[in-house]
């Protein structure tokens, strides 16, 4: 399997728990990556349409606020078997870089 | 709605024109949602790129179809593992067949009698079925750029072969190389498309066992006497014994998307084998490399993928 892309991977997060509608997706994705990524509106819609296809998110229910249409997506059974994945993949990774930090040899105190 | 809002949503809606229609059937109404909820008071520039770029992106999706997908990513990989395996079942058979007839004949010229075959001729045969088995296994060990090339050069080398009358390999031998020339192609697009072969591997999983026995039955059935004659006495056994263990492969594949899509894929080998047991086989060479290597594998595959869709589609259909 493919290395997932991290807007797919924070587009994925952001639905783990409950489903979201657009922009709600659009202000997680910002909240958990402390605003270091700001998904834009034709970014979001192309990677729905992707993991719709591939059957990882789904549309969950529809309402309409203000006059205007907000639907809402939830994370599939395989979204979330993806996502679970991904989180392993990077643990193991991370966990590997921590150890080899861990075992990094301590800089002596003269050194500028 | 204030005069400002209004035009930034009409300005908006222009720029959503970009998108399919459907697309914008089903999403347009709440991308202007989204693309509204800022106070803005027109387009931004990098919202009009990425509007512009995701238009792009889900257009390139619908042309390239659904190959792109996961699920197709996966079923390629199911493919580099089987259709390699399958290939080496292929190439064995005629190698041992001839190999028997070689030392069979080797034993009549020691009683005085003509040999069956020239040893020469055995020779430039057998190089062809272990090109085939060298391009399995490069498939199979994960050398991808290589196998590919290898995949798609070898096909291209026999049917020049078939087509050059001075050409090493005889018709007989060329034609029986019709469905290693579609393995050997078809491994080729699955190293192309899909991951390393070990995520094909992983995919299968045990199932990979049950290829090997179903392969070494269809090669012991085939091989020609006098190489093993002996091995033919329980064929009803063996057939009935492989004919099972393929029902149950196919049936555990059937029950994944991505193994659903293998199984089409591999309608390309099932359309071929079928098509050369047909009554009606086009005999003329151009014609009959036509039909084996594009009419005959395209129509399989389509007719199994369109298949898969409508069923997956009905399924969902329940499901909701």
């Amino acid at each position: 399997m493919k290395a997932m892309q991290e807007p797919t991977f924070m587009i994925l997060t952001a639905l783990a728990d409950s489903p979201q509608h657009g922009y709600g997706i659009i202000a997680d994705v910002q909240r958990i990556s402390d605003g270091r990524l700001q998904l834009r509106a034709g970014t979001l819609y192309a990677a729905l349409d992707r993991l719709g296809a591939d059957g990882l998110v789904a549309a969950d229910h529809e309402e309409i606020v203000d006059g205007r249409l907000r639907r809402y997506y939830r994370l599939t059974d395989d979204g979330a078997a993806a996502l679970a994945t991904e989180v392993d993949r990077l643990r193991q990774r991370t966990e590997i870089a921590a150890r080899r930090l861990a075992g990094r040899p301590q800089q002596l105190g003269w050194s500028s | 709605m204030t005069v400002n809002k209004a035009s930034l949503e009409d300005r908006y809606r222009r720029i959503l024109r970009l998108y399919p229609a459907d697309h914008r059937r089903d999403h347009e109404d709440e991308m202007i949602g989204v693309l509204l909820a800022d106070d803005r008071t027109r387009p931004d520039l990098r919202d009009v790129c990425d509007l512009a770029w995701g238009a792009l992106l889900i257009r390139l999706r619908r042309a390239t179809g659904t190959f792109s997908e996961e699920r197709w990513h996966d079923a390629f990989a199911i493919v580099g593992i089987i259709a390699p395996i399958l290939l080496i079942g292929l190439s064995l058979r005629p190698l041992a067949s001839n190999v028997g007839k070689f030392v069979f004949s080797h034993r009549l010229v020691m009683h005085g009698t003509t040999p069956l075959r020239s040893a020469e001729f055995l020779a430039e045969e057998e190089l062809l079925w272990l090109a085939f088995c060298a391009v399995a296994v490069l498939a199979l060990l994960g050398v991808r750029r290589v196998g590919t090339v290898a995949a798609f050069a070898l096909p291209a080398v026999t049917v020049g072969l078939m087509f050059s009358s001075y050409g090493a390999l005889s018709w007989q031998a060329a034609a029986s190389a019709d469905l290693p020339v579609v393995l050997s192609l078809l491994t080729g697009v699955a190293l192309w498309a899909s991951p390393p072969a070990r995520h094909g591997r992983h995919l299968l999983g045990r199932r990979v066992l049950i290829l090997i026995p179903i392969v070494m039955a269809y090669d012991v059935e085939t091989i020609e006497w006098p190489t093993f004659p002996a091995l033919h006495n329980g064929s009803l056994v063996v057939v009935t014994a492989a004919t099972v263990l393929t029902i149950v492969g196919v049936v555990s594949m059937l029950r994944s998307a991505a193994g659903r899509r293998a199984c089409a894929l591999l309608t390309v080998v099932l359309s071929c084998l079928l098509y050369s047991a047909a009554p009606i086989v086009i005999s003329a060479a151009p014609l009959r490399v036509v039909a084996f290597l594009i009419m005959v594998p395209l129509a399989g595959f389509t007719i199994a993928a369109t298949g898969i869709r409508l069923l997956e589609r009905a399924a969902e259909g329940l499901r909701r």
